[in-house]
């Protein structure tokens, strides 16, 4: 017969397995929820403001709320970039980017609306600054230091913003 | 009765390393998706916005002859794509180039 230790540690390692298997299968399937909620909010806020065409603070604090609601810290970064198309003289034409600033970050930036025009461009850059709890128990359990994903979503503005002043 | 509690005592550890194995599985797995759903939803951007400056830009005269200039279409789309997945650097526009060539049809 198994010596009473042998015993109580085999109970115990069944009570780990019992209690911690299914916590970390729900935070891991809580973590790509709040992946898959995160990158929607990106992306409906980047839809909206490019076919508005305007950068209005009303939108961004509907999209941090949205952000909010995943129960995670995130850092956001709006770039707005004016299209310039440039003739080269030998009738050609050269495309640039110029951006005109940060618009908008967790940390501050430009409060105004933005208006932009048709063929600018818009990127969104999100930073999760706290960690989700499954990344939590899998570099507690495990000793595996997963990276925080940074989101990044770009898009053309559709329509003038001015025709919703 | 020994060999029983032999096998009690043998089989929490091997389930939590298989649970562990499982899970570090499950993680990659979904991790993996992921960053399929973002390559694909930057690509969708890019599309919309070649197809946007496509509109913008071609331009149809009198007889009915319709020229488009591919090459700020093309641009675009890369500049979208790059941007939207935060790679862009000039370097990288013309990586992109390489690999994946403009088509006119």
């Amino acid at each position: 017969m198994a010596t009473f230790p042998s015993k109580i540690l085999a109970v115990f390692l069944a009570f780990l397995l019992l209690t911690f298997a299914p916590l970390i299968i729900v935070s891991l399937v809580q973590d790509i929820r709040t992946e898959r909620i995160t990158w929607n909010a990106l992306t409906d806020y980047t839809d909206i403001v490019t076919d508005k065409g305007v950068l209005t603070e009303n939108d961004y604090r509907e999209f941090v709320a949205k952000l909010g609601s995943t129960g995670l810290d995130f850092e956001v970064s709006v770039l707005a970039k004016n299209k310039m198309v440039m003739p080269d003289g030998s009738g050609n034409f050269t495309i640039k980017y110029v951006s005109s600033g940060l618009w908008k970050s967790s940390t501050g930036g430009i409060l105004n609306n933005v208006y932009l025009e048709a063929g600018d461009s818009i990127q969104v850059i999100i930073k999760p600054l706290s960690q989700t709890r499954a990344s939590a128990l899998l570099q507690g359990v495990l000793k595996l230091h997963t990276n925080n994903t940074e989101y990044s979503y770009a898009a053309t503005v559709r329509n003038d913003g001015d025709l919703y002043v | 009765m020994n060999r029983f509690f032999s096998a009690v005592l043998f089989f929490p550890p091997m389930l939590i390393v298989i649970l562990m194995l499982s899970l570090l599985q499950y993680q990659t797995e979904a991790s993996t998706e992921m960053y399929e759903i973002m390559v694909r939803d930057c690509a969708d951007a890019a599309n919309d916005a070649a197809i946007q400056e496509a509109l913008r830009t071609v331009n149809s005269d009198i007889y009915g002859r319709v020229s488009l200039d591919v090459e700020q279409v093309w641009h675009v789309y890369k500049y979208t794509f790059l941007t939207g997945m935060n790679i862009y650097s000039e370097r990288n526009m013309e990586l992109f180039d390489s690999y994946c060539p403009a088509t006119v049809i």
